[in-house]
Order: structure tokens, then sequence, then C-alpha cells
């Protein structure tokens, strides 16, 4: 190395594009408009005039209805960071399955239920929870054939007897606030999927 | 419009000025191991986030995400082997942005890799995603690779690399430090539409839902007045690493209770890799010449046979930030000692 000659620093003109800097004052605006939380659903709807900062909230939600969308989501740029808020959530929710044979036996599937399992297991297996979370209430009930196509799946262990059928079921309390007594957890069977022997056999492919 | 040009002017210095990439340096060797660890985490579920086989193919990824274009080179795939090419590419990518190899095209690869990654399977991505991907692609934007890397080793091995890595500019850096303020700032607005944040006993909830727990925190924090310190807490630190930690005398202090905050967050709540990613990128709020001395502070720790054997990495002092407005400006810079 001490031989080497060393190259020395050029003296030059330290200048920031005109179009750079467009871009950069572009962006800090695009972001900051696009995380901007909504304003109340009346002030959304129109049924009540904005107040204060509720305009800056209106013009946001607004403008997230026009082409700008397209620079943030087409990008990879979009942003949401509504994490515990407005409120934390309430609902602890685990979901199992029974999973019933084409011999007419049925056997139990427990989806990674994140309170049961190891610390490093919880680490690397809380995406499980995050999907749960996502497609879990009603309004996502148009993925819960995908949910419980994949539970059949994983449940299919002998070739000559492929799950015929799939009963999710819901875990669930809602946590009380403080000073309340808190509820037991209860169950119910959201989702009953007819399972498609070809589909499967075109999975295990 | 002089007024506006005074107001403006040192805007444009903070924003737009020049200074040392060693920062930039150490951002890319962060954001690419955990980027790295990331993927390592989720690869043995491979075939349930990422196939045909699994939770999510790829036509329920489309209807997800909605009719909008979006930039994706998994777009229309279902073939696992492709799936997985890309998946490894963005393994080997992480721990070429981490080394600093090739970097420039390392960083960009990374960055494809992960937004289209993110847009086959948005289902199952948290805060923490989001930020890394945020950060690959202001890496990819930014000269990272002109300190702290491979690329300099060799080019510094070859002799055509200054003694002293050169100045850039440093919007890049900016970028990450705006972006960090974007967080705290909104994620404190979104909580103050709640009622349970505002009347403060907002971290009730969490504490007490089983599948999002960690380890176990002591019962005097789900009384009243712990409460109200940790849900009002929450929302003065977070609004604080939005604002005050741009005033040079309160930032070390408001970083350390940012770091305080999401250490708490990581012990007794479930979220991988968020509190790790987030407080990496503080290292955005120090300019190069501070992350040099501290880091010349770390090599005089080391026994003298180790120091030896690691290169320097910044001279004493260095010129920043002077050359707004397309001035041509002298080299300040210590030129007589080597730096990696």
């Amino acid at each position: 190395m001490k031989g080497l000659p060393r190259a020395e620093p050029k003296t030059r003109a330290r200048r920031v594009s005109p179009w750079v800097k467009a871009w950069v004052l572009f962006h800090i605006l695009a972001i900051a408009v696009w995380s901007l939380p909504l304003p109340p659903q009346t002030v959304l709807d129109g049924r009540a005039r904005p107040a204060g900062t509720e305009w800056l909230l209106l013009f946001a939600a607004r403008l997230k209805g026009t082409p700008f969308r397209y620079y943030l989501i087409s990008t990879g740029l979009w942003q949401y960071w509504d994490m515990f808020s407005p409120n934390p959530s309430d609902y602890d929710v685990w979901v199992d399955a029974i999973v019933t044979y084409s011999d007419g036996s049925r056997m139990r599937l427990v989806y990674p239920r994140m309170a049961e399992l190891s610390l490093g297991e919880k680490y690397l297996k809380e995406r499980y929870r995050k999907f749960l979370e996502r497609v879990e209430p009603n309004a996502y009930d148009w993925v819960w054939p995908w949910f419980a196509r994949r539970l059949a799946y994983e449940a299919w262990t002998d070739p000559r007897n492929p799950p015929a059928r799939v009963t999710l079921r819901r875990h669930w309390r809602i946590v009380q606030p403080p000073g309340r007594p808190q509820e037991p957890e209860r169950r119910f069977a959201f989702f009953e999927y007819v399972v498609d022997p070809d589909e499967l056999r075109r999975m295990a492919r | 419009m002089r007024l506006l040009r005074t107001a403006w002017e040192p805007v444009d210095r903070w924003l737009f000025g020049w200074g040392s990439p060693v920062t930039l340096g150490l951002l890319r060797i962060l954001v690419g191991f955990w980027a790295f660890v990331n993927f390592a985490m989720i690869a043995p579920d491979f075939e349930a986030w990422f196939t045909e086989r699994g939770y999510v193919p790829w036509a329920l990824a489309e209807r997800w995400l909605g009719p909008d274009p979006r930039l994706d080179v998994l777009h229309g795939v279902t073939n696992p082997a492709l799936t997985a090419l890309v998946f490894g590419g963005c393994l080997a990518a992480a721990v070429l942005v981490t080394v600093g190899l090739w970097t420039r095209p390392a960083t960009i690869a990374l960055a494809l890799g992960v937004v289209s990654l993110h847009h086959r399977n948005p289902m199952i991505l948290h805060g923490g995603d989001t930020v890394l991907r945020l950060a690959v692609i202001y890496l990819a934007l930014a000269p990272c690779g002109r300190a702290l890397s491979l690329d300099r080793w060799i080019a510094l091995r070859k002799g055509k690399a200054p003694a002293v890595p050169e100045p850039v500019s440093l919007w890049p850096q900016r970028l990450f430090q705006v972006q960090l303020a974007v967080i705290y700032i909104t994620t404190a607005w979104n909580k103050w539409g709640g009622h349970t944040w505002r009347e403060g006993y907002a971290t009730w909830y969490p504490l007490h839902l089983r599948e999002f727990e960690r380890f176990p925190v002591p019962d005097v924090l789900l009384t009243t007045p712990f409460l109200q310190l940790t849900t009002w807490g929450t929302l003065a630190v977070q609004l604080s690493l939005g604002t005050l930690v741009f005033y040079r005398p309160l930032r070390k202090w408001v970083l350390l209770a940012g770091l305080a905050m999401h250490g708490f967050i990581e012990w007794a709540f479930n979220i991988p890799l968020f509190a790790f990613l987030i407080c990496s990128l503080y290292v955005a709020h120090y300019d190069g010449v501070e992350v040099s001395r501290w880091l010349e502070r770390r090599r005089r720790w080391l026994p003298a046979w180790r120091r030896r054997a690691v290169p320097r990495t910044e001279p004493r002092r260095e010129s920043m930030g002077d050359g707004v407005g397309g001035a041509v400006v002298e080299e300040k810079e210590e030129h007589a000692r080597s730096s990696f």
C-alpha cells in the first residue's frame, strides 16, 4: 500500500442540478402529504365543514385520489405510519381449522399462534400473525378460500386420503379498558371450504 | 423576492450542501445488513408466502393491490424457481451492499428486488418492511459506496482514490432525515386522533394482546400513572424525533429517548426488526465528520495489532456543506492520512 501513488482529490464545482433539487422538494412534499392521517369521516363525506388542520387533511385525502398517487404507489415509495392508531387494537385473535378427510376422519390444524411459539419461532413466524390480522376481518371474506386452500394442502399427509373440507374457526377476545374485568375467549366457525381434489393435486405437483 | 431568497438559503445549504460520505457509508452497511437478516428470516417460509402453493398466489396479491401499475419484476410470474431467483438475488445484493462491493449496481438491484417482493406479497408487510423498502430506495440514489466500502478499498489499493473520501452532495442523507421526521410526526398525528392516546391509557391494549407479546413487562406499568407516562411519553418522544432532533444541542437526548422507546417496544412486543431498522437510520442525523470521529474512537479501543489492520476512516477536520449555489471551492481536507 505504501508505495502506491495516491490519486489527489479533484477541485470541482459542487453543484446540485436544479432538476434534482426540484425532485427532492417534490418528494418531501409528496411523502408528507401521503402520510397525513385521514380527516374525520363526516368531513370526508362532506357532512361536516372542515375546521383548522382538517382542511389540510381533506386536501391530502383528495390528492390521494388523483394521478399523484402513481408517484408513490407505482414506485414502491408508498407508506403508512398508522401503527397503534388512531387507537391500538383491542382484538386478540387466533385461528385454527378442523380438517375433514375423504374417509370421514377429522384433524385439528392450528395456524401458527404466536402466544404458543418459542421466543425464536415467534420472531421468525411473526408474518403469520400479520397475515391473519389482514385477512381475518369479515371485510376480507374473499381471501378466505385461498387461506383454507393452503391449510388443506398442509393437512394432506396421506396421498390416498386427501382433505375434503376445511372449517376455519376464530378464537377471540376483546381487551377491556383498565378497571374492568377481562372477558373470556370466544370461538366461532367462520368459514367452510370444500376442497377441490384436482386443485390440491395440481398444487402438489 | 429577497425575503424568499433569504429564507431559502439556509434550507438550500442544509438540504443540498456537500460533505463527507462516511455517514452514507455507515447507513449502507446497516441497511444492507438488516435487509439480509430480514430475507434470511423469511426464507424458511418462502413457499408459504411467495409461491402458487402458498397463502398468497400471484392472482390474490394482484387483487389485493388493485389495478394501479407497480414496479414489479415478478409481475405475472407464477414459476417458483423464478421467484426464488429474485429472492436469492436480494440476499446476494444485500451482502454486496453491506460490504460495499459493486455498490451502485448492488443497491439498485436490492431496491428493485425489495420493491418487487413487497408487491408480490403485500399482505405480510409491517412498518419495518416499509422502512427497509424506503431505505434501500434512498441508498440506490446515494453515492453510498464512496466510504467504508470494498469498492473504495480496492480503488485505494490501485491508487485510483484520494486518501480522503471526496465530499458528496448530502441530499440523499437529508432524505433519510426527512423521512424519519415524516414517520414520527405523522404517526403521532395519527395517534392524536384516538381517544385512548389523548386520555392516557393507549398502551394498556397492546400490553394485553397475547398474540403480540414477547417478554413480560412489570405489572406496575399497567397502573394508571405509568400507563399515562408510557402513552403520553410515546407521543412526546415521537414528536421530538420529528422536530427537536434537528436542533443540535438536543439531538443526542432526543435520539436516546427514541432508543429507549423502541427498546421498550422491542422488549414488550413481537415486531421483528422494526426497532433495529429504524434506530439504525438515526445515524443519518450525524454528519460524516462526527461519524468518523466516533469510528476513530472505537478504533482506539482495539489492541495495537488490530489497530494496524483496521484502516483509518477520516481526517480530523473537513469542509462541510460549503459548496451551495454552484461555487467552486478549494479542498480543505487533510490528505496526509489514508482512509478506508
